[in-house]
């Protein structure tokens, strides 16, 4: 297992950094692709594990985002955040795991670490954490899908609502709604 | 609307309810490396032709079968449509009669394909002459819902001859060629008698409500699919099974339970760019602690003698039985004409006991301790000699020693240590015909960055860093999973 400590609390690319240089660069020279996954791999990964629930799966799906993120990339014409782009692809690649094993679970991989967790001796933070997971699990796929887009993929609200072709507004205020309510079952 | 702002605190709460593993290093940078052998592809392509144009072929039944025989009537039908997969016509399939579009002010609305089963309705749509590229804008389609978060304006609705509307379930899949394109699935038995269906959409997802028309109606008519009649590419049915030889995973421990898998090629549906492959990985033997098979490498080798890699479409299966289900692999280009020969390398076996349901062992079974002592020091030694037994296989922690992220630094580390400085390294002996790995997890605050390394073919050393320090004192270690490596090839033979 690895982590990646406060790196992955670090939000993806805006509009106004570098992608487009970076996706210009690509198309003209594939190698120029490595800066982009370099960026997204973590991201992409995370969230397919988050969906999966198996690192073998999450690997096989993150490696078929990429692929065909690479094949795609100049079919992407910068139309909205290329982060949104990349992870419609890595939505569609889990559907078709979905679609073939006709099931789906949400979150559930957080019960490995949870149990992991239970053995860290910090009773109080155990108990809470134990409360917060079982109350996301309770959620619809759709509010779980909220938690993962923001809380694993660590994707900002603009791309959230370029991803879900929602209001940027509308997904914030859905995800702060999602958050109230989990904190008012808290306590 | 609600105006509640989340605690930085309450939202790292969250954050850390969900939080997951990160991808391992190793296969991030043999990733990348793949990536970067792969020949550029990434200029426009031609679009590729639309789906109807061959999701609607209507092919008699001429199944064409390894062996002559013919299908039975009462058998499973399938065609295959590039795009959507397999399309089962046992059941009273119906389908679109035909494509059906509207145009609005330039803009092109296509349902292309539609898929009419017992339980569910598949609908398949594009959108053309969108001319402007849509940024993320508040005024863009979607829109929240009081009632339900995610039932949005931009999703498409099935409306029902009598009037009743049916909101989809599941959102539908991307289609790269076509950004407006969607794939919304309801579940709803549609009565045998009706013959067309409206599809009602109120804004275009992606655009800019007031730049393109809106409130869409597309009524389209259904046609049954007459009893043997395939939809899309025909599938040739591997009507006499060919399996693969049995693999064993290891003769050498007479108390394990080895799992033993076989390959069996079920249908092939050979297409202009590639060849798809139904596998099926029947496993016997199964021990209720293994949660997986999972082969790793795949390729055919066709009548030219040429390897070609074959990508997988691997079913998701953990924590489930039965262990071994069915794949679908692509291959990467066309083999040649005439026979194939399918290979899968390594297939791997993965066990734990902690996660199945319901668990094979208690937590305190998997799990050893050592006293490191109030300081300890890099490489300081501690002998441990504790040996464990899953599913029959037997291995042995042999000792533990302190390491810092320095003493298991490779190049694949291409994101340092991020703090994870120290940890133990674990030396684990046992049989080298196994391959057998296994990971574990020290019980200590900000343990997380992992390596595994094998001495080949014995022993392995199974590292695990900490944030900032040591554990100290006390130290438990349990033991997550454990893999082993079924050596033997799976291979089969198909000839046309």
């Amino acid at each position: 297992m690895i982590g990646f400590g406060e790196n992955r609390k670090t939000q993806m690319a805006q509009p106004q950094d570098d992608t487009p240089a970076l996706i210009s660069a690509a198309l003209e020279d594939p190698a120029a692709f490595g800066m982009l996954y370099d960026r997204y791999v973590q991201h992409i990964y995370r969230y397919a594990y988050s969906r999966v629930e198996n690192t073998r799966v999450a690997e096989d799906i993150t490696s078929q985002t990429f692929m065909a993120a690479y094949e795609s990339l100049g079919r992407y014409r910068e139309r909205g955040y290329f982060s949104a782009w990349l992870f419609r692809i890595a939505q569609s690649e889990i559907n078709n795991h979905f679609r073939r094993s006709r099931r789906e679970v949400g979150l559930e991989a957080t019960k490995q670490l949870a149990e992991v967790d239970d053995a860290l001796g910090s009773v109080i933070q155990d108990e809470e954490l134990g409360r917060l997971r079982f109350l996301i699990k309770k959620l619809n796929d759709d509010e779980r899908e909220l938690i993962r887009l923001r809380y694993v993929a660590e994707l900002s609200f603009a791309e959230m609502a370029d991803l879900l072709g929602k209001r940027e507004d509308a997904v914030k205020k859905s995800v702060y709604r999602l958050l109230e309510r989990l904190k008012g079952q808290m306590e | 609307m609600s105006d509640f702002n989340p605690s930085p605190e309450f939202e790292e709460k969250v954050r850390k309810a969900v939080d997951v593993p990160s991808a391992n290093p190793e296969f991030v940078n043999k990733l990348r490396n793949e990536l970067a052998r792969r020949p550029a592809k990434m200029k426009a392509r031609f679009m590729l032709k639309p789906a109807w144009a061959f999701a609607f072929v209507i092919v008699a039944l001429t199944l064409i079968a390894s062996a002559p025989a013919a299908v039975n009537a009462l058998k499973k039908i399938f065609g295959y449509v590039p795009g959507v997969g397999l399309v089962e016509s046992t059941n009273g399939l119906r389908i679109l009669a035909e494509p059906v579009s509207v145009t609005r002010e330039g803009v092109t609305l296509t349902i292309t394909n539609v898929f009419v089963y017992q339980d569910r309705v598949e609908l398949m749509y594009k959108v053309d002459g969108i001319k402007e590229s849509y940024n993320v804008a508040p005024d863009m389609c979607g829109s929240y819902h009081p009632d339900n978060g995610f039932w949005s304006d931009g999703d498409a609705d099935l409306r029902l001859p009598d009037g009743t509307i049916v909101r989809r379930d599941y959102a539908g899949e991307y289609q790269f060629e076509n950004r407006y394109a969607m794939k919304p699935v309801y579940a709803v038995q549609v009565p045998a008698d009706v013959t067309e269906l409206t599809m009602v959409l109120k804004c275009i997802p992606f655009t800019r409500l007031g730049d393109v028309p809106e409130d869409w109606e597309v009524p389209f008519k259904l046609i049954a699919v007459p009893a043997g009649t395939v939809v899309g590419e025909p599938v040739i049915e591997v009507t006499q099974p060919v399996a693969t030889e049995e693999v064993p995973a290891s003769p050498s421990t007479e108390t394990v339970t080895a799992p033993k898998v076989t390959m069996t090629l079920e249908r092939i549906v050979p297409t202009d760019a590639n060849t798809v492959l139904f596998m099926h990985f029947n496993v016997e033997n199964l021990d209720p602690s293994l949660i997986s098979i999972m082969p790793r490498t795949a390729y055919v080798i066709d009548s030219l003698g040429q390897k070609i890699p074959l990508r997988g479409g691997f079913v998701w299966q953990p924590f489930e039985h039965p262990v071994g289900s069915a794949f679908e692999f692509v291959t990467e280009s066309k083999p040649a004409d005439g026979p194939l020969t399918i290979v899968v390398e390594q297939t791997m076996a993965y066990y734990m006991p902690l996660y199945t349901d319901p668990p094979q062992a208690t937590s305190e079974e998997l799990s050893f301790t050592f006293d490191a002592g109030g300081n300890p020091q890099r490489g300081q030694i501690w002998d441990l000699n504790k040996t464990f037994t899953i599913a029959g296989y037997d291995f042995e922690i042999v000792s533990a020693q302190a390491v810092t992220f320095s003493d298991i630094e490779t190049p694949s580390y291409i994101d340092g240590s991020q703090g994870y400085d120290y940890g133990y390294q674990f030396v684990v002996e046992s049989d080298p015909s196994l391959g057998l790995s296994v990971e574990m997890d020290i019980h200590a605050d900000k343990c997380w960055l992992s390596d595994v390394k094998i001495i080949s073919p014995t022993p392995l050393l199974y590292t695990q860093l900490c944030r900032d320090e040591y554990p100290k004192g006390l130290v438990t270690v349990t033991i997550r999973e454990m893999s082993v490596t079924l050596e033997d090839d799976l291979q089969v033979e198909w000839k046309p």
